[in-house]
């Protein structure tokens, strides 16, 4: 009987729930079953579905700020609090990249959804107003 | 020059500063697998159904449209080549419906399904845009369909006449004319008033090109719009096709226009359907079509209709085609547009390959409109017609068998030959509706009786040659009036009469 990558996740997450000190052990022996099943293949996915899984159960919520040039302490700060503010008091739990493809601005993401501020994105829609 | 220059660079200036740019919140997912036309993806808690999706490759944005809402994901189906997209790749939610650019430029354009040109042309200035999917008007905007649409083929316009605002069904099998009739209609709407647009779904390129290059030679480009999803083209763009067209006649038909749109073929198009929805890993039913295969059809032909005075007046009539497996009819398919549809016109192989072209099959054709879409003059000669076609093929069944008939039934058989043979009618050669009223006037009235039936076919070209050059008036009278009034019959009779006296080959 094939067993579907969210079981696995799902399975996880409540052995690691039930034996809360042993959290290595319950690592481990979940390893070798997907070994033994011939699933190991499917980790990757397991390992992405278990991140939301967990993620939704401990009510924390993932959020990336991606900048051109590198924020100072107060931008970063003021945003997270933003961002703590908008997923409506769910810890939050950020990181930061720098892409220097966005050529000024900055793009929130947080959960599921996007606050695209670039400045890559405003000359975007600027254009397609000056041809529409 | 560097007052026009300096004119575009304020106007420039102008608009920028003007540009308003509100951050929103968007959606967004990844792209979990894809293949085969179809992506799945995770995130996108928000999607709606029927929403575009941009898909951020990065080779730039690709389109897709969200059609399977699942718990953890969405499946949607991706409208460009899904080459460029990754696993992985990000996907944004854009908020917006699938739409097709409008306004009066796309009149003479052939398109693709998205609105884009395929004729080599600049691509379409938008007016609006309308959305792709859109709910049928409702019962307290239509009207009952009152005027006619002539498809110039006596055999149609006779014994199943088209109104405005009505869904005609073309089906055969292939081969036997079905997109004939279509383009018959088409170039015969010059002149009418009546936009045209014709959808090929999953047509070869090749004869697409070949109706592009004679309606253009007809004159018909001037006022009709190809809609193109090829055989090549991914079946995320064949299904939407139809939509599309349709989208672009109501854009028509909100102005109080009329509109004629052709759908080649619907069972290419439900083919499609089923081919996005067994991917999508939906159930599949009988014939392993989907089971909401029904509804794809319906809400596409519901949208046709005679809206009333109080919301324009325009309309939209549909001639979807339907090519049938050996004449199947019965097959889950042709029975489901039956049963949408108001009417259909059989095409049938016997009467094809016994040289009766069109092959239409009058016996079994409809039209539930019926004669309220023929004008007066019409009705009043091929009122009878109908009936006597019917009657003529039951009897030559019984004929073949013997020569000793009573005279009742020979004359029946006679004028049943000649009605038959004014019905054939060639390709790209519609009539228009008052030389058609002069020739049923003349063979119902038995005024070709006695010209043998060999000679009927040359003897109708001829007296029409003779009618347009010597009375053009009757035939103007009839156009304008749409009666045939006795005075006007007296005229045709003596006309007829007249120009067979001049025939040898007409008995006396």
């Amino acid at each position: 009987m094939k067993i579907a990558p969210k079981q696995y996740a799902t399975a996880l997450l409540e052995s690691l729930d039930e034996n809360s000190g042993k959290k290595k052990e319950v690592a481990a022996r979940f390893a070798e079953s997907l070994i033994d099943d011939g699933q190991i293949s499917k980790l990757k996915e397991i390992m992405e579905i278990f991140d939301d899984l967990w993620n939704k159960k401990n009510d924390l919520v993932k959020a990336e700020i991606i900048s051109a040039n590198s924020l100072s302490k107060e931008m970063q700060k003021s945003l997270k609090d933003l961002l703590t503010k908008i997923s409506g008091g769910n810890k939050v739990e950020v990181t930061e990249k720098i892409d220097k493809h966005l050529l000024g601005g900055t793009i929130l993401r947080y959960g599921d959804r996007i606050l695209d501020l670039s400045l890559k994105n405003k000359i975007e829609k600027l254009k397609e107003d000056l041809n529409s | 020059m560097s007052n026009t220059k300096d004119f575009v660079i304020e106007e420039i200036k102008k608009k920028i500063g003007e540009f308003q740019s509100n951050p929103e919140e968007k959606n967004f997912g990844r792209v979990r697998s894809v293949g085969d036309g179809i992506a799945r993806l995770s995130g996108l808690s928000g999607a709606m159904m029927s929403e575009m999706l941009e898909f951020k490759t990065s080779d730039g944005s690709r389109y897709g449209v969200a059609l399977n809402l699942e718990e953890d994901g969405v499946g949607a189906i991706i409208l460009d080549d899904y080459q460029a997209i990754k696993e992985g790749d990000e996907v944004v939610s854009t908020g917006k419906i699938l739409e097709v650019p409008v306004s009066d430029k796309i009149v003479g354009r052939v398109l693709n399904p998205l609105g884009r040109p395929i004729d080599g042309r600049e691509a379409v200035v938008a007016d609006k845009y309308y959305p792709v999917e859109k709910v049928a008007p409702g019962v307290i905007t239509r009207e009952s369909v009152k005027k006619p649409l002539q498809t110039g083929i006596k055999a149609i316009d006779a014994m199943i006449p088209i109104g405005r605002g009505q869904r005609e069904l073309i089906i055969g099998d292939r081969q036997i004319g079905k997109t004939a009739i279509a383009i018959d209609a088409i170039i015969n709407q010059k002149g009418q008033n009546v936009k045209c647009i014709y959808v090929a779904i999953g047509q070869k390129e090749s004869k697409i090109a070949g109706i592009v290059a004679k309606l253009k030679e007809a004159g018909a480009m001037d006022y009709t719009t190809l809609v193109v999803a090829g055989a090549s083209d991914p079946a995320s763009l064949l299904y939407i096709a139809p939509f599309a067209g349709c989208a672009m006649a109501e854009y028509f038909l909100d102005k109080g226009e009329d509109v004629l749109i052709v759908y080649d073929d619907l069972t290419k198009h439900a083919a499609a359907y089923r081919e996005v929805s067994l991917l999508l890993r939906r159930p599949p039913g009988r014939e392993a079509y989907p089971g909401d295969v029904f509804y794809l059809h319906s809400r596409l032909l519901e949208r046709a209709c005679k809206l009333n005075k109080d919301f324009g007046g325009g309309s939209i009539t549909a001639l979807p085609i339907i090519e049938t497996q050996s004449g199947d009819v019965s097959a889950y398919i042709p029975t489901n547009v039956i049963s949408i549809t108001d009417g259909q016109i059989y095409l049938e192989p016997d009467l094809f390959y016994q040289g009766n072209r069109p092959a239409v099959n009058a016996g079994i054709s409809v039209s539930r409109v019926g004669s309220s879409a023929q004008i007066k003059a019409m009705k009043k000669v091929a009122g009878k017609m109908r009936l006597e076609v019917a009657q003529y093929r039951e009897l030559a069944a019984f004929a073949q068998f013997g020569s000793d008939l009573d005279e009742e039934t020979r004359k029946k058989l006679e004028r049943g030959q000649r009605i038959v043979e004014i019905l054939k009618q060639g390709q790209y050669q519609p009539m228009p509706v008052e030389e058609q009223v002069a020739i049923f006037f003349a063979v119902t009235n038995g005024l070709m009786d006695n010209v043998p039936v060999e000679k009927i076919t040359e003897f109708e070209k001829k007296v029409l040659e003779n009618i347009r050059n010597t009375s053009l008036d009757v035939l103007k009278e009839i156009k304008k009036s749409g009666e045939l009034s006795d005075e006007t019959q007296a005229k045709l009779k003596k006309v007829v009469e007249d120009f067979k006296d001049t025939l040898e080959y007409v008995s006396k």
